[in-house]
């Protein structure tokens, strides 16, 4: 019946699909803009996607798209040409969400797609997937249950901003890539945040990348053979890996808040690399190097680090250097991370410190952190000289009519 | 009443000793040291930054150590110096001595901390550093928390030891074990266990030892908790909610209640037997 | 109607199967003056100990002013006043603040300090501190202290241990002083001379038995008027 009512639309034609059940495949393949309020529901259970838009100009607005499958490797929508627009789309799928091949200019806005929650991360599809797709801009998006939220392979120039991914694999995943915006990004409790791979000139930027740790090799951002990437100001905290850069080089990080997580940043095989301005706050390592000579690794602020400034230059004369000794205990057995920063454990670090040459070094760290958050309020400080004054007054009291004044009579 | 009158003689020989001055000093300085650490929160719940991580190491490695010496010495040489002969053909009972002590040397000890926090505190405040004040109450409270079962462990030493000689050395190598020695002991024992069991082992043998117990829970009500990893992160939530505060609490208790109680048996059992 | 301040029978201690103090029947009046004579190891501080109830004994009963430990140990430690021989005065408080700690812990009221402070002759001291007192004036304060609240029995090990012969003569004066008032007292002593000027009833201890014993009358008597030093003589080395 929507067929139908699409088959009869001259091009231009604006559908607006009257409240019900409809039931795919459905083809778009004329410039035509489908829309509802939400209250067209339009389900499938075949092979083919349940829609797929194809030609030009389609605009899909406010459907319900419910795609049941029991093969994975099925999409509830399939696009390909070129300046669409999806809007405001409600998807439920079995398999992948929306799917753009050699689909150029469009817009894929303000959705939400939801995987199978009951099957595991790998019987799932990504929730918006490109694959040859350039230009193309993919903002305001809600995904959650996918396996990779936004995937991106061979496309180029793509931008993705404002999204959201929980409860997947990565959160947004780039193979090949040249050109693409990854900024202001929510990722939480995927295996990655961001899984970028093999790309030139990515901006990764302003995303907050948190708690990746339910896997062994979550991290919030990795970076694999990686080249002139920008990444910066990002929140990358709670992670089991903070930012895992690997093979890469010739890439920026700078002005990123990385905090709590077990490891900070972690080098592997990566060389040339401008790592500066960083705050690593309250990791258990903050940073470690494998193999990786020839990175610039300067004028960030460790937690971990007591500096000294002589010069009055706000950088530490001392360098920093990330012990690598308690890594080494408890990546294999984490339950002995329970240890973190126990007095013993500290000691034997101490005791133990090997060749030194061989960490992770920042030159010259921050004395300060970068972005100033004045936590400092007067109302905490009044109760601070109350509670100070009190702890005084009861030594004084205790000292003297306890202890110094004698019994005399 | 005789626990008062114990007390108080407990407090004034405790502020006429040189002893006690000398870890007032001590406790002073490195609570000093707290105003030259910057302390970066991440947020305001989040009290805990790995700096306090380190300001409460150095509190580990001075005030048990200093919290046992004081506490077994004293109560050791009231046997060795003939006072506790005499004073048991009095009418005091075990309980009354053992307990009076305890609660003087308890004031004695929360003294010396709260003269070096109140210092340090105002100083901090008037030189306008960026410390919260929920860090250092934080902080404050995990020191008394020392205390109060590091000293309950003192007695028992004290009342076990012969002379100031053996509870000197029985107080140093309990320190050793405890502070230093535990992380290292545990991981090289407990290596060889399956990896399935490592874990559970782990957080049983936390309650028997004061130290990483006051360290882990006190971190964790800071907001710290992640620190030990997501391996815990069921443990540590449970930990969060009012019945596994209750229970901390609680554990705290028996470690106070059981230890003193212990050397006061002890105490009572020898007390004809010399 | 004679008035029995200690009563002791059988009484007897053991260290590990080794026997320290052999079987002994002691008994005491109000008013009497009991001084235990002997060497090093005769069991004389073992056996005051008992009598203080610091020391369980093996065998045997004590009863002061009728009452026995084990019935009611508050009421019979309130009966008694111990002067240990060991004591250790190496604290930092005064005389009165140490008297006055000790007032309470027995319940007797403060006044007491002044009175036993009077008895001992401390009063002029009783501001020092308790370490710079010379060893003369320490077992006075150790004396003082036994004396809080009029016990019963006054139980006191070597108390002249280490004193010169001033201070002697004024402990010698001191008990005495205190038999006038009727109060009972034990002691033992090395010093014979002074069990002589004291002593009403005498017993001489030698490895845990009683090698002789008696009034001191009595002993002068059946010894031919011997000092108790020639009497000791006599027993332990001729045959």
């Amino acid at each position: 019946m929507l067929q139908r009512m699409i088959n009869e639309a001259s091009p231009g034609d604006v559908i607006k699909v009257p409240a019900g059940e409809y039931s795919g495949p459905i083809v778009v393949d004329k410039p035509l803009t489908v829309q509802s309020n939400g209250a067209a529901t339009i389900r499938g259970s075949q092979l083919d996607p349940v829609i797929t838009v194809l030609s030009e100009q389609v605009t899909l607005d406010g459907l319900k798209i419910i795609h049941q499958s029991p093969d994975k490797d099925t999409r509830a929508i399939l696009v390909e040409g070129n300046h669409h627009n999806l809007n405001n789309l409600t998807i439920r799928t079995d398999g992948y969400g929306i799917v753009l091949r050699d689909a150029h200019q469009s817009r894929i806005t303000e959705n939400t797609i939801t995987g199978n929650a009951d099957r595991p991360v790998s019987e799932r599809q990504n929730g918006i997937d490109l694959f040859g797709s350039h230009d193309n801009v993919i903002a305001n998006n809600d995904i959650i249950y996918v396996h990779d939220g936004v995937y991106m392979e061979r496309s180029e120039d793509n931008k993705v901003t404002q999204n959201h991914v929980t409860n997947s694999r990565y959160g947004f995943h780039l193979m090949f890539t040249e050109g693409t915006i990854l900024s202001q990004n929510q990722s939480e409790q995927n295996v990655t945040g961001a899984m970028v791979m093999g790309t030139r000139e990515t901006s990764v930027r302003d995303n907050q990348f948190s708690e990746q740790l339910n896997h062994v090799y979550a991290q919030g951002l990795l970076l694999y053979d990686v080249q002139n990437a920008e990444v910066h100001h990002n929140v990358i905290n709670a992670n089991l890996v903070g930012m895992l850069i690997q093979d890469s080089k010739e890439n920026r990080i700078y002005q990123n808040h990385v905090a709590a997580n077990f490891i900070g940043v972690q080098l592997l095989n990566a060389e040339h690399n401008d790592i500066f301005e960083n705050n690593f706050v309250a990791n258990v390592v903050s940073g470690q190097a494998q193999h990786s000579a020839f990175n610039r690794v300067q004028g960030n602020y460790w937690d971990s680090h007591m500096g000294l400034d002589l010069d009055g230059d706000d950088h530490s004369e001392m360098a920093f250097r990330a012990d690598p000794f308690f890594y080494t205990i408890v990546k294999d057995k984490p339950a002995f991370q329970i240890f973190f920063q126990a007095p013993g454990m500290v000691f034997m670090e101490n005791l133990l410190k090997s060749d030194t040459n061989l960490w992770m070094t920042d030159t010259a760290p921050l004395i300060e952190p970068v972005t100033e958050s004045e936590v400092e309020n007067r109302s905490s400080s009044l109760l601070f000289i109350g509670f100070s004054v009190l702890l005084l007054l009861y030594s004084f009291y205790f000292i003297y009519f306890g202890g110094i004044r004698k019994y005399e009579t | 009443m005789d626990i008062f009158t114990i007390m108080k003689n407990e407090i004034k020989l405790g502020f006429r000793n040189p002893w006690a001055y000398s870890f007032l000093a001590i406790f002073t300085l490195v609570s000093l040291s707290l105003l030259f650490i910057q302390s970066g929160p991440i947020s305001d719940l989040n009290q805990y930054t790995k700096t306090t991580g380190t300001f409460m190491n150095l509190i580990l490695y001075l005030l048990p150590l200093m919290t046992l010496l004081l506490g077994a010495l004293s109560i050791t040489s009231e046997k060795e110096d003939g006072r506790w002969n005499l004073l048991s053909t009095y009418p005091l009972s075990s309980f009354a001595f053992i307990a009076g002590k305890y609660a003087g040397m308890f004031i004695v000890l929360s003294v010396i901390i709260s003269f070096g926090f109140g210092l340090s505190g105002l100083i901090s405040a008037f030189m306008g550093q960026g410390l919260s004040f929920y860090t250092v109450l934080w902080i404050f409270i995990f020191s008394i928390l020392l205390i109060l079962l590091f000293l309950g462990m003192a007695v028992w030493i004290g009342a076990v030891s012969k002379n100031r000689w053996q509870a000197l050395t029985i107080s140093v190598g309990i320190w050793f074990l405890l502070v230093l020695a535990w992380p290292i002991l545990l991981i090289a024992g407990l290596s060889q266990l399956p990896y399935a069991s490592i874990q559970p082992t782990l957080e049983i043998l936390i309650f028997f030892n004061p130290a990483e117990l006051v360290r882990i829970f006190v971190t964790l009500y800071m907001g710290g908790g992640h620190i030990f990893g997501p391996e815990y992160y069921q443990w540590i939530e449970w930990f969060h909610k009012p019945a596994g505060a209750l229970f901390f609490m609680l554990v705290c208790m028996v470690w106070v209640l059981g230890s003193v109680g212990l050397t006061i048996w002890k105490w009572e059992r020898n007390r004809r037997h010399v | 109607m004679s008035d029995l301040a200690l009563k002791v029978k059988g009484l007897e201690k053991k260290y590990h199967e080794q026997t320290v103090v052999f079987p002994i029947d002691l008994e005491l009046q109000t008013g009497q003056v009991l001084a235990l004579c002997g060497g090093n190891g005769a069991g004389k501080s073992t056996i005051l100990k008992m009598i203080a109830g610091i020391v369980e004994p093996t065998q045997g009963s004590i009863l002061v002013d009728h009452l026995s430990w084990d019935k009611n140990r508050k009421e019979y430690a309130k009966k008694i006043g111990y002067m240990p021989d060991h004591f250790s005065l190496d604290i930092s408080l005064t005389v009165r603040e140490l008297l006055h700690y000790y007032a309470r812990l027995k319940k007797v009221p403060g006044q007491e300090v002044d009175k036993v402070l009077e008895k001992v002759g401390l009063v002029s001291a009783q501001n020092k501190s308790l370490e710079s007192l010379s060893k003369g004036m320490r077992q006075r304060f150790v004396f003082a202290q036994a004396m809080l609240g009029s016990p019963k029995l006054l139980i006191l090990d070597e108390p002249t241990n280490g004193l010169d012969p001033y201070w002697m003569k004024s402990f010698v004066d001191m008990i005495r002083d205190l038999k006038k008032e009727n109060q009972a007292i034990i002691f033992s002593t090395h010093h014979l001379d002074i069990a002589e000027e004291t002593a009403d009833l005498v017993v001489f201890l030698h490895e845990g038995k009683v090698m002789e014993s008696g009034s001191l009358a009595e002993l002068k008597q059946q010894y031919n008027n011997l000092s108790l030093q020639q009497m000791f003589t006599r027993l332990f080395f001729q045959t």
